[in-house]
């Protein structure tokens, strides 16, 4: 590890609290970003080491979590560029972001909320997202998975509310699609416990 | 056979996926309205788009383990506090009132 800076006490103790606080829920939104669980635990520690080093310039501007998962969701996406040979743009989207070719027009079976969420539905819901573009992935886990308002994700990735908008939307049909597959009734059988 | 959404309908695709959880413009959100009204395949979207943002949320609920000793190795690597330094024998590090 390279020489570190210190800060002054109080914000050190500071510091260490937010780690306290932060790391279980930073550590999931990474592992969700990331599928990896060793990955998503380096970049935690890139997480708390980068917001160490620049804690001078969190000024409270911005709300410390939404400046936490900034820094995070940043650091999973370098991860994720690393991980490809083709360049990683969060300024446009790729042909792949449009909407489902077909969007699957069925009922899905109504299944008991703790059948839903079985092992063999969180996977397939996992690979749903999986497949997201690191683009469309990044809004919907921020948004429907953390929890953030739609300004709150567009502040933490540097991209316009619109923006936000419309990458909600394309993610959440591209799961739907995936998941309609899954629980599409003439699946029943397959898909019940 | 499973059927998929008329092309007629494709249009209205972002603001059904926006509009689950009241994330859409008034007047857009009218105009929408009105067309499930008379379209049940739009409601079917309307109705599994809600569906899985609810299964996603409801999955979120449920706890993921941290790893073993992950806030260990965590503190390992983070930079100690003055006071650390100091009991940890490294009293000749860099003071806190020399930082920047």
């Amino acid at each position: 590890m390279s020489a570190m800076t210190p800060a002054a006490s109080p914000s050190h103790q500071h510091f260490v609290q937010a780690v306290e606080a932060y790391a279980p829920r930073l550590y999931r939104h990474l592992l969700r970003m990331l599928e990896d669980p060793q990955d998503a635990e380096d970049a935690l520690q890139e997480t708390f080491l980068k917001a160490y080093r620049n804690l001078n310039t969190f000024q409270g501007r911005a709300s410390m979590t939404t400046w936490l998962y900034r820094i995070a969701t940043n650091e999973a996406l370098m991860h994720l560029r690393r991980r490809r040979s083709t360049p990683l743009s969060l300024e446009a989207l790729s042909p792949d972001d449009g909407h489902p070719e077909e969007i699957l027009l069925t009922q899905w079976q109504v299944l008991p909320e703790q059948a839903l969420l079985s092992a063999e539905t969180r996977q397939v819901l996992d690979e749903a997202v999986a497949q997201l573009s690191p683009a469309l992935r990044a809004v919907f886990l921020l948004r429907d998975v953390e929890g953030f308002s739609t300004k709150e994700t567009a502040d933490i990735l540097g991209i316009s509310v619109d923006a936000v908008k419309q990458r909600l939307a394309r993610a959440r049909l591209r799961l739907r699609e995936a998941l309609a597959h899954y629980f599409d009734s003439d699946d029943q059988e397959e898909a019940s416990p | 056979m499973s059927r998929t959404l008329p092309q007629g309908c494709r249009r209205w695709l972002d603001a059904i996926a926006l509009y689950v959880d009241g994330d859409l413009e008034a007047d857009l959100c009218r105009a929408l309205e009105a067309h499930l009204q008379a379209c049940p395949d739009c409601r079917v979207l309307v109705d599994t788009v809600r569906q899985t943002v609810y299964l996603y949320r409801a999955a979120a609920r449920e706890p993921i383990p941290l790893p073993r000793d992950l806030r260990q190795r965590l503190f390992a690597r983070l930079p100690q506090s003055n006071e650390e330094r100091a009991a940890n024998g490294r009293a000749d590090a860099p003071s806190a009132e020399a930082a920047p």
